[in-house]
């Protein structure tokens, strides 16, 4: 099994997480489960609710919308990162393509860990402001 | 009594000193100016025919601003206590020059006390009120500014009665008189002395010239917003013309003393000129006091805008009529005593109203505008017209017609304008609604007035869903109003969030709506129903077996649901619930059980004390959060602080830590007492010490402050990180919290860690490329940003914190100068001790003369890498202690075994944890 520092190495590639310190990440890193996947399992299909955030640790996971495949994960990647936020229905489906070991913060535990230590929030919000000013830099453009 | 004495003082814990010294303050500034005032008319209509009268009005219009300017100028060069002792001085001074030339009996020596008068006037008041906004903030200034206001007119009443009937009694001449307002002058500077030391910390520097800098760059533009909106000219104008018709007033009056004692010899002429107007002042202010407490409020309900600024031009009006028709002394005091009267009190109330529809910022340029603008141009076209009149009428008693034929054309045009005003009012009014600007808190403001209310009840049937509850919401502050027929159909409106508002609206109406209520507890929307029960419960709110009882048995368990909720905040202490009623509840099972239970706690805080307290024990256990977290509420509402151990220990669950802190708030002082011993306890469970900071700094006095300050040093940074965050809260709310002695000892030690994390941050970089050891240096590098923020946190509560905070911000800025801007600031600011610590780290000063200058202040000495890990295992917080036992397994230090080994033990699980991978990783 992962130690919680090795999860929060694994936590620290994601990009939503880039202004959160790595103390911060060891408070999600505690409660992040670990999964072994066997391959060409289904984790959530199209219009799913959304349920969490996962991280390949081992193996690869195939994102596919309509039947096409638009990304493939691989280890230290990670997919479902906005379904944290996001009520909307999973717009992909994603499927293991080997036996892969997964990495996953369900929403539950991240608002959990939220409500303890509400000072990860403001960090969470400078990385959307950072990405609304990028986005509005490329609509100016 | 000494609640209904709260009830007309505004003032809170630690306040009432300060306010006190205020109120004297002002009362000292307008005793001094009523006693002045009468003196400075007498003086010169014993020297001066009433003629010459506009003269010294035309140099005051010109100079006042203009020296007011210049001393508030001075203000950049000085501070504002220095500027302010100044100018009392100064006045202290020529008040003396005044006492000892009284007797010379140079002419001259009348007009320079007539010029200087008005001018000391204009400049005491500014000065008290610059005074004022350096000690109180916004938030007080709402509450205390109408108290400092009754000052004001008890300063008036007083200086009057001194000027006129103590005089007269005791035969004060004028020398006398004007020691009187030297001893008062000295009382000013005292005042102002001690008032000072209560000046908030955050109060910006350069205030005054600030305000003398945005009145002279924007007269162009500010003129331009009010030609630009009709509303806006409309008001300046009604200003303009009525503030020339008072001006005219003023004169008729001293005009007409002047005729009536013009054969007395100089001496004896100013004697009873000054005793007459003395008693004129004292009589207006009595009554314009009396009209301000008993029919201000009843004219504004009952004629709203038009009424309130009507009657000042119809008093002058018709009192000019009299004028007219039979120019003489006692017409002529009906015209000034009529505007003095309504000036301050009934029209004041209407103006301030008339500026409310406007945006905050609109709202206080506009102010500015009017009171340095139009004020000084209302005088000199008042002069002017006088002066003509004067000039072409010489000698004529016909003078005294023809000035109130102008006050009769200007009141007219005033009434006009108000007229025009009520229809401008309320299409402001109608826009801020659209826009929903209007301010909920401000609402009873605007709701003294019938047109505005009448508007929102014409809002009721618009087809808006969002402007209808907007409406309800301003019009729940309404009484005495019946808007019943547009009320009550929206009781059926299909949108559930407009039932809702308007039964929560229906309180405003007289209390004979029940049935309408009570057939909207069969609502399907539960938030409807449980706003029908508040409805009902709070009709009969003062009956022990009221509504409520009949609501807690209810066939419907949200309706009970919704009648407990209420009962817990509103119900009367002696209320009792049924036991038998609570066990049914209990024993409820199926989908229904948690809401069940939930009311069950709720109601058992109305149990008899020992039952109640032996069930809610049982309760704050249940494994439901809503149901734990009522029987927490409930347990506060009832007082029962035995249980307040339990309740604490609640914070640290999530999903409970709201109800917690609520009902922990609602114990007070005994919470307080608990809370702070947990957060001494180094044994208690860590999370839940984490959680206290909150709860004291929400209830800020000197015993919370120092259960905090006494965390201060702790070794959890967490722990350490919110106890500061709590401070600074704290020090917002009470600004001598805490000692800055102790915070000062803390800022020293906090910049002592920053140098000791520095060194051992230095001690690894250059490794940072390799995975395990980037996560050391990571985390050491971010312990140093959170170190920095600590040091500024606590540099906040000794130096003005928002500007400490600015500076903070500037540091991370991209900018250069920006950063170079805040170093400079900061060295500036700083105590040479703190700054010789903190400076360099800020400074972009080189990481080897930083560790030079760690050992030169504190002695840390350089560190190797080894030595450094050591120290974190050793030394540091868990978090630290982790990353460095990643780092020994990741490398296969062996050397670090024993240490790992020790570590395998700790009471941290995360250490613990760690420690095994880095000995499993090291064999």
């Amino acid at each position: 099994l992962l130690t919680v520092i090795e999860k929060v190495l694994l936590l620290q590639n994601i990009d939503l997480f880039s202004h959160i310190t790595v103390e911060q990440l060891s408070f999600f890193a505690a409660l992040a489960e670990e999964i072994n996947i066997p391959t060409d399992q289904v984790l959530y299909r199209e219009d799913d609710p959304p349920d969490g955030l996962y991280v390949v640790v081992a193996g690869a996971v195939s994102m596919r919308r309509a039947g096409d495949e638009i990304d493939r994960v691989g280890p230290n990647g990670s997919f479902g990162a906005w379904a944290l936020f996001d009520d909307e229905p999973r717009l992909t489906t994603a499927e293991t393509t080997e036996e892969s070991r997964l990495l996953f913060v369900s929403r539950d535990d991240f608002y959990d860990v939220l409500a303890d230590h509400v000072d990860i929030v403001a960090g969470l919000f400078k990385h959307l402001v950072e990405r609304l000013r990028r986005l509005a830099t490329v609509v100016e453009k | 009594m000494r609640s209904r004495l709260g009830e007309w003082i505004p003032t809170r814990p630690g306040e009432g000193f300060i306010t006190s010294l205020m109120f004297t303050y002002i009362f000292g500034v307008l005793c001094f100016y009523y006693i002045v005032k009468p003196l400075k008319d007498g003086l010169f209509l014993a020297n001066y025919p009433s003629a010459d009268l506009p003269y010294p009005n035309f140099i005051t219009a010109l100079f006042a601003g203009t020296l007011a300017t210049l001393v508030f100028k001075l203000g950049r060069r000085v501070s504002a206590i220095t500027l302010l002792t100044a100018t009392n001085l100064v006045i202290l001074g020529t008040l003396l020059g005044f006492f000892f030339a009284i007797g010379t009996e140079s002419r001259y020596l009348a007009y320079v006390f007539y010029v200087y008068v008005q001018i000391v006037s204009v400049l005491s008041t500014a000065q008290f009120w610059l005074l004022a906004g350096y000690i109180f903030d916004n938030q007080q200034a709402k509450r205390l500014y109408g108290l400092l206001g009754a000052g004001a007119i008890a300063g008036a009443m007083g200086g009057s009665t001194i000027s006129g009937v103590i005089s007269q009694t005791f035969r004060l001449g004028t020398g006398r008189r004007l020691l009187i307002c030297v001893a008062i002058c000295a009382l000013l500077i005292g005042l102002s002395q001690v008032a000072w030391r209560f000046r908030r910390r955050d109060a910006e520097p350069g205030r005054a010239s600030r305000w003398i800098n945005e009145g002279s760059e924007r007269l162009t533009e500010l003129s331009r917003m009010v030609f630009t909106s009709r509303h806006l000219m409309l008001m300046v104008a009604l200003v303009f013309v009525t503030l020339i018709a008072s001006q005219i007033a003023d004169w008729q009056v001293k005009d007409a003393l002047y005729q009536r004692f013009k054969t007395f010899q100089p001496s004896q002429r100013k004697e009873q000129i000054t005793q007459f107007l003395a008693n004129l002042y004292l009589v207006t202010n009595i009554i314009g006091i009396a009209l301000q407490v008993t029919a201000t409020n009843l004219i504004v309900r009952r004629f709203g805008i038009t009424g309130a600024t009507f009657l000042l031009p119809v008093a002058v009006f018709t009192a000019s009529w009299g004028v007219l028709l039979a120019p003489g002394l006692w017409t002529a005091v009906m015209a000034d005593g009529g505007d003095a009267v309504f000036r301050y009190s009934v029209t004041r109330a209407g103006l301030e109203l008339l500026y409310l529809p406007l945006p905050p910022t609109i709202r206080k340029r506009l102010k500015f505008f009017v009171d340095v603008f139009i004020d000084r141009l209302g005088r000199f076209a008042a002069a002017l017209a006088i002066l003509g009149f004067t000039l072409w009428l010489a000698g004529s008693p016909a003078r005294l017609r023809a000035t109130a034929v102008v006050s009769i054309v200007l009141t007219s045009c005033a009434m006009l304008i108000c007229l025009a005003l009520r229809r401008t009012y309320a299409e402001a009014f109608r826009q801020q609604l659209t826009h929903r600007q209007v301010d909920l808190a401000e609402a009873h403001q605007y709701l003294t007035d019938q047109s505005s209310v009448d508007l929102l009840i014409g809002a009721l049937a618009g087809a808006h869903e969002r402007q209808i509850v907007y409406a309800l919401q301003l019009l729940e502050s309404v009484r005495g109003v019946d808007f019943s027929a547009q009320l009550l159909p929206l009781l059926g409106h299909a949108s559930p969030h407009v039932r809702e508002q308007a039964l929560r609206t229906l309180a405003a109406l007289p209390p004979h709506h029940a049935a309408h209520a009570e057939a909207l507890l069969a609502d399907p929307e539960p938030a409807v129903r449980a706003a029908a029960v508040e409805y009902l419960c709070a009709l009969e709110a003062d009956q022990p077996h009221g509504r409520l009882t009949s609501l807690l048995a209810h066939a419907s368990l949200d309706i009970r649901l919704a009648a407990a909720r209420w009962a817990i905040a509103n119900a009367r202490r002696d209320f009792r619930t049924p036991q038998d009623a609570i066990d049914s509840l209990l024993a409820t099972t199926g989908e229904d059980a948690v809401k069940a239970r939930e009311t069950a706690a709720l109601l058992a805080g109305f149990l008899e004390r020992s039952a109640s307290v032996a069930l809610l024990r049982r309760m704050l256990d249940d494994p439901e959060a809503v149901v734990a977290g009522a029987a927490a509420r409930a347990a506060a509402a009832a007082g029962h602080s035995e249980l307040i151990p339990r309740i604490l220990a609640m914070l640290a669950r999530p999903g409970l830590r709201s109800a917690a802190r609520e009902a922990l708030l609602a114990f007070g002082a005994p919470a307080l007492v608990a809370a702070g011993k947990t957060l001494s306890d180094s044994n208690a469970d860590p999370a839940l010490r984490r959680e206290v900071p909150w709860v004291l700094a929400r209830m800020p006095n000197e015993r919370s402050a120092a259960f905090l300050v006494e965390r201060l040093g702790s070794r959890d940074p967490l722990l350490k990180f919110r106890v500061v965050k709590a401070l600074n809260r704290l020090h917002e709310r009470r600004p001598d919290l805490p000692a800055r002695t102790v915070i000062a000892r803390h800022i020293v030690a906090q910049t002592k860690s920053y140098y000791e994390a520095l060194v051992l941050y230095q001690a690894f970089e250059p490794e940072e490329r390799h995975n395990g050891s980037r996560l050391l240096v990571r985390a050491l590098k971010e312990r140093l940003d959170q170190n920095l923020e600590l040091i500024f946190r606590l540099l906040g509560m000794q130096y003005p914190q928002k500007e400490i905070y600015s500076a903070y911000t500037a540091l991370s800025d991209a900018r250069a100068d920006r950063r170079a801007a805040a170093v400079e600031f900061l060295d500036n600011l700083l105590h040479k001790n703190l700054k010789a610590v903190i400076l360099p780290l800020l400074e972009g000063t080189s990481a080897d003369r930083l560790i030079d200058r760690a050992q030169s202040l504190f002695g840390i000495r350089p560190k190797e890498r080894e030595e450094a890990l050591q120290i974190i295992l050793e030394e540091s917080d868990s978090w630290l202690k982790a990353c460095a036992l990643y780092e020994v397994g990741d490398k296969r230090i062996v050397a670090l075994r024993e240490i790992v080994q020790r570590l395998t033990e700790d009471r941290e699980p995360l250490v613990r944890e760690s420690a095994h991978w880095a000995l499993a990783h090291c064999a």
